[in-house]
């Protein structure tokens, strides 16, 4: 077992690095806008909220699916590497973190870009598909990372010959008893 | 009887070696993701703060094109070396050299806002280039006096107020101009316009001042001042004297004197803009005598609205220009 300091501070960078990989999404996006050939599948709206003015804020599936699917992947590998949080909770909570780094982003986005409040733009981001898509994209993505980054790091089989070369550990074992003997507690 | 659990082998676990080779890949992976996403938020941020998202504003190869210069001057309202940027149309020096002296239009910016944002984010100079090689609107000179206060806030309402005395920096930014360059030295030959806290200056500098302007236009601006920023804890006469649509009633003759033209327009979505105040004041201005057109046009309180009505703007600059209002 790890000493508690030890854990935390696992949990705390495979966290922040998946926060800041999700959060990096957009920027990916934003470096992708123009990419002719990522522009397929239906637009989604208020994907770069930031593009507003300019017209291109809502961007095609294939680029999300780029931008976020390799978001995901990243905080997966980040979470499935430091963590023993199963995939399936990995994916939920870094979809969750996505939907509100998206809609705050959204919001802000707004905000900025027509000089008004904050507050005011929050309600109207859960009309954008953006959130939605994005946190879908980072759950299934996630999930993949963690299942497959697991499963690239896990102890594997030890080789018989190794097992041969090595002293037999001090085992206690257990022998089929006869009936009625006498159990030591 | 229950079976008795096995007792699990404890002794050391058995593993190959973990591989330091997937773990540098694994976090190679993540790393190389974060840098690039660190990398493409800084390209959205820095693109968004200098052109508001939209593509950098480029010419036509074919056309002619101006220059754009900051210049610096000694500001006695300020007390301070103050600087504006000026568009310098093509043909310039050439025409200066034949005897030609130009127009000046003047535009404010914003509290948030700075001189280059007009040409950033506005595409000032490239369409007035596109203008010009056009033949849409005579060559002019427009001057974008910088209004920054170097504090926190730059909310001076480009008025003599608690900011400093902006309104008469605008006035020194005029005669530094015709002082430097072959300008029309005459109201007539000068229009002043602005964006948002700019657009209520240039209502108020020009209704005070209208022996140095004939025109102005308001782009998403407002015409009565509170107390609050610049004027915090002015006086209600402070107040009203700033105020357009509290004292332009009483302009009439001065009005008379000095013709003005205006022109005022507001996103139908603006929530920063009063509409009935917006529109009481261009009824105001009317019974004042002043020919003022009153529009709202598509959008909110932002870049798009102003970029998509700039060209249109710099053709009514360049008509009031020729209206003859130099008296």
């Amino acid at each position: 077992m790890r000493p508690l300091a030890v854990r935390v501070t696992r949990r705390t960078v495979a966290w922040t690095a998946a926060l800041l990989a999700i959060a990096g999404g957009t920027g990916v996006l934003y470096l992708l806008r123009t990419h002719g050939l990522l522009d397929t599948g239906p637009h989604v709206s208020g994907a770069l909220a930031l593009q507003q003015l300019a017209g291109d804020s809502a961007q095609p599936l294939a680029r999300m699916a780029v931008a976020f699917g390799g978001a995901g992947l990243a905080a997966g590998i980040a979470v499935g590497a430091l963590t023993r949080l199963s995939a399936e909770a990995a994916a939920l909570i870094a979809a969750a973190l996505c939907w509100l780094v998206e809609v705050a982003a959204g919001a802000g986005g707004d905000a900025i870009a027509n000089s008004i409040t904050l507050w005011p733009r929050v309600g109207p981001q859960l009309d954008r598909q953006a959130p939605w898509v994005a946190a879908g994209l980072v759950l299934f993505s996630t999930y993949l990372a963690v299942r497959g980054t697991r499963a690239a790091l896990r102890p594997g089989p030890v080789p018989s010959a190794a097992l041969r070369s090595q002293p037999r550990p001090n085992v206690a074992t257990t022998r089929p008893h006869a009936p009625g003997a006498r159990l030591e507690s | 009887m229950p079976a008795l659990p096995a007792l699990a082998l404890s002794g050391p676990t058995h593993s190959r070696p973990r591989s330091i080779g997937l773990r540098v890949l694994a976090a190679g992976i993540v790393v190389a993701w974060l840098t690039l996403g660190g990398l493409g938020l800084y390209a959205h941020g820095r693109d968004y703060s200098i052109y508001r998202g939209f593509p950098v504003p480029t010419h036509s190869a074919s056309i002619p094109f101006g220059q754009v210069l900051t210049k610096r001057f000694n500001s006695s309202a300020l007390h301070q070396e103050r600087s504006y940027t000026i568009y310098v149309p093509p043909g310039y020096r050439a025409a200066v050299a034949r005897g030609a002296r130009f127009p000046v239009l003047y535009l404010l910016h914003s509290p948030r806002g700075k001189p280059q944002g007009y040409f950033t984010a506005g595409a000032l100079a490239v369409r007035m280039d596109e203008l010009i090689a056009a033949h849409r609107i005579r060559p002019y000179l427009v001057v974008l006096p910088d209004g920054r206060t170097g504090r926190a806030s730059n909310d001076t309402e480009w008025a003599n107020a608690n900011q400093g005395r902006y309104e008469s920096y605008v006035l020194d930014t005029v005669g530094a101009v015709d002082a430097r360059w072959a300008t029309l030295p005459d109201r007539g030959a000068r229009v002043i316009g602005g964006l948002s806290m700019g657009a209520y200056g240039a209502a108020n500098i020009t209704l005070r001042h209208p022996e140095v302007f004939s025109g102005f236009q308001s782009w998403s601006g407002y015409f009565v001042q509170t107390p609050t920023d610049a004027f915090t804890g002015a006086s209600r006469a402070a107040l009203r004297a700033n105020s357009p649509l509290l004292y332009v009633g009483g302009l009439k003759g001065v009005l008379r004197r000095h013709p003005v033209h205006a022109y005022l327009y507001q996103g139908r979505l603006d929530r920063n803009s009063n509409r009935a105040e917006f529109l009481r004041f261009g009824a105001a201005l009317r019974r004042a005598g002043v020919p003022a057109t009153v529009a709202f046009v598509p959008g909110g309180h932002n870049w798009r609205v102003w970029r998509d009505e700039l060209p249109l703007m710099l053709r009514v600059a360049n008509h009031w220009f020729g209206a003859g209002n130099g008296r």
